[in-house]
């Protein structure tokens, strides 16, 4: 059975997988790569940073900053997912980041306080009604206020090159396809 | 829902629960070949809709189509008089008993009924059914069907104590589609209320073929009225959907998950009548409103013909030829032991496999029927024999069906002009 948007696509835990990888054996980032220092998601990262070398002195701050700057999943996500965390990150305690819970907690929050985009809210409602149609009902209301809305604009105008597929089968696949960084 | 298969007319069983049970499998999958119509940019008129926090359905505004707890009284009312605006009605009155079972007891409370009627032994319809490859050893049982019904039904109306009964998976449904589950339910009463469902089920569902029908006409009006409060409660405005293209993809997803089944007779019980069932009821109401669909408890469509050339597009007024007890039994001494119409979704079940690459025609096939008679006799130390004559169009039509079998290791088919008669090997 195919799931609907709002609960196919979950926010990645790719941060937390990478700080894990490199504590259990060398980086794994490029480090030539800080494009996004600038951005929300490049303060994001330094943030995360500063605090994670903070708590775990051996982890070098080049390391982690090259690891989260090429994270192939940050694209996809709305900026307010990575600036909705500033704060939070920098009250977590050493245990909980270094763990990643803290991390997630971060995450969660953002997302909570999330206000969804008029791009996201149109995907949903051409979504759920297109879903319908292809005879698997969900509800609007689930897509705006569950993870879909983390999503960055640009996913959504990618996802709604998909509307004009009359195939329910490929535009669910096309969609997907959006979604996937 | 339903927990009675289709049976022969000379060992029909009792229809305790008639009713039905939404079930998981018919919402999966979709596939379609329309056009999809879809609000344009920018600014789709449904976002104000959205903005404003409830989209109504037209002629019951005034429900507000948010989430309740089907275990709240209050929410059971609310969903019973939303249920009766649907169905064309001011108010439900009261809201029908709802209990919660186990799927354990649900079991064992078919098991007792289905055992009213005692199983032939050897079941000789079954054995025919199954050299037909239509059916499998002992799934017609009362423990084999019970199982399976308790494992598959979300919930069923019970019309014997005229409650809901919803059945408690390990895996429960989650809220929203419990709630459309419960509208789906509450339908079911409304309509034994109104029209007497043991009653229609008794006048209208003997046979395979009335059997499928009239379950059609009960759950395909539940289904109808499942969908619209769906698209309510999802936030979407019904007025902006495409209900025919929802229905058309609605029976290819059910079909598709049927032909995976390995007993497409029992299965058929759980698809046809939500799905094709539902777009003709969906096409009756569209041109007839509600009141065109409460006449059908009175006057149902007079086969599974009618139903699915309403859903796949084709002749609906034919003439129906009997197929009489003619032929002598074969072996000549054997007994006729059950007989029954499989009607047009019949001839389908045998087509459709034999004609993966061509479904379109495997339809054509089937609304070429024009009457059908299965039997099954007995003869010797408990051995059966099976017959299926089929009556075509014209000779072309059984033609083009006999040639199916022409390589079949399980089926011999003879012809004779317009009529085709099968036989096991």
């Amino acid at each position: 059975m195919r799931l609907a948007p709002h609960t196919a696509h979950r926010l990645p835990l790719a941060l937390i997988g990478g700080l894990a990888c490199w504590l259990s054996a060398l980086g794994c980032g490029d480090e030539s790569d800080d494009r996004r220092t600038a951005s929300a998601h490049g303060r994001y990262c330094q943030i995360l940073c500063e605090r994670t070398t903070r708590c775990v002195p051996t982890y070098p701050l080049r390391s982690c900053l090259s690891l989260c700057n090429t994270d192939p999943n940050v694209g996809a996500f709305n900026d307010q997912i990575w600036s909705g965390q500033f704060e939070c990150l920098s009250e977590q305690p050493c245990e909980l980041l270094v763990s990643g819970v803290g991390q997630q907690t971060c995450l969660e929050a953002a997302r909570e306080a999330l206000v969804p985009s008029d791009a996201c809210i149109d995907f949903c409602l051409t979504d759920a009604a297109a879903s319908f149609e292809c005879a698997i009902g969900y509800s609007v209301e689930a897509c705006v206020t569950g993870t879909t809305c983390s999503f960055d604009d640009a996913v959504f105008s990618l996802a709604r090159t998909c509307d004009e597929m009359d195939d329910c089968d490929a535009r669910a696949a096309c969609v997907a396809r959006a979604f996937i960084p | 829902m339903k927990a009675r298969p289709s049976r022969p007319r000379i060992a029909p069983l009792p229809g305790p629960y008639a009713l039905a049970a939404m079930t998981l499998m018919t919402l999966s999958g979709c596939s379609g070949d329309r056009v999809l119509l879809l609000p344009s940019d920018p600014e789709p008129p449904s976002r104000d809709r959205y903005a404003e926090g409830r989209v109504p359905l037209p002629g019951c505004e005034r429900f507000e189509y948010t989430h309740c707890d089907i275990h709240d009284p209050a929410c059971l009312l609310e969903l019973a008089n939303i249920a009766a605006c649907l169905r064309g009605d001011d108010t439900a009155g009261r809201a029908p008993v709802v209990s919660f079972w186990s799927e354990a007891d649900v079991e064992a409370e078919l098991v007792r009924r289905f055992d009213r009627t005692p199983r032939a032994d050897p079941d000789h319809f079954e054995v025919a059914l199954t050299r037909f490859g239509l059916t499998q050893p002992d799934a017609l049982d009362s423990a084999s069907r019970a199982a399976l019904s308790a494992q598959r039904w979300a919930a069923l109306y019970d019309y014997e104590r005229q409650e809901i009964i919803v059945v408690d998976h390990a895996e429960p449904l989650d809220a929203f589609n419990q709630d459309v589950l419960m509208l789906h339910e509450l339908v079911h009463a409304l309509q034994d209320r109104d029209h007497d469902l043991e009653a229609f089920v008794d006048a209208y569902g003997q046979g395979s073929d009335g059997d499928l029908r009239a379950q059609s006409v009960i759950e395909g009006e539940a289904r109808l009225h499942e969908q619209r409060y769906l698209a309510a409660l999802s936030g979407l405005d019904i007025a902006e959907l495409d209900l025919e293209r929802t229905f058309d993809n609605l029976h290819e997803a059910s079909e598709n998950w049927l032909f995976e089944q390995p007993d497409l007779y029992s299965a058929s019980r759980s698809s046809a009548p939500y799905a094709h069932g539902a777009e003709y009821v969906f096409h009756v109401w569209s041109s007839g409103g509600e009141p065109a669909v409460r006449a059908l408890f009175d006057a149902p469509p007079d086969t599974m013909h009618d139903i699915l050339s309403s859903a796949w597009g084709g002749a609906i007024d034919i003439e129906v030829e009997a197929v009489n007890d003619t032929l002598p039994p074969d072996p000549p001494e054997a007994r006729l032991a059950a007989w029954t119409t499989m009607g047009a979704w019949g001839v389908y079940l045998l087509a459709r496999p034999r004609l993966p690459d061509a479904e379109a025609h495997a339809r054509e096939l089937a609304l070429a029927w024009r009457g059908d008679r299965l039997e099954a006799f007995s003869f010797g130390a408990e051995q059966t024999a099976a017959r299926w004559q089929i009556q075509f169009v014209d000779a072309d039509a059984a033609a083009s069906f006999e040639v199916e079998f022409a390589d079949d290791s399980l089926i011999t088919a003879t012809r004779d002009g317009s009529r085709v008669v099968l036989i096991p090997r």
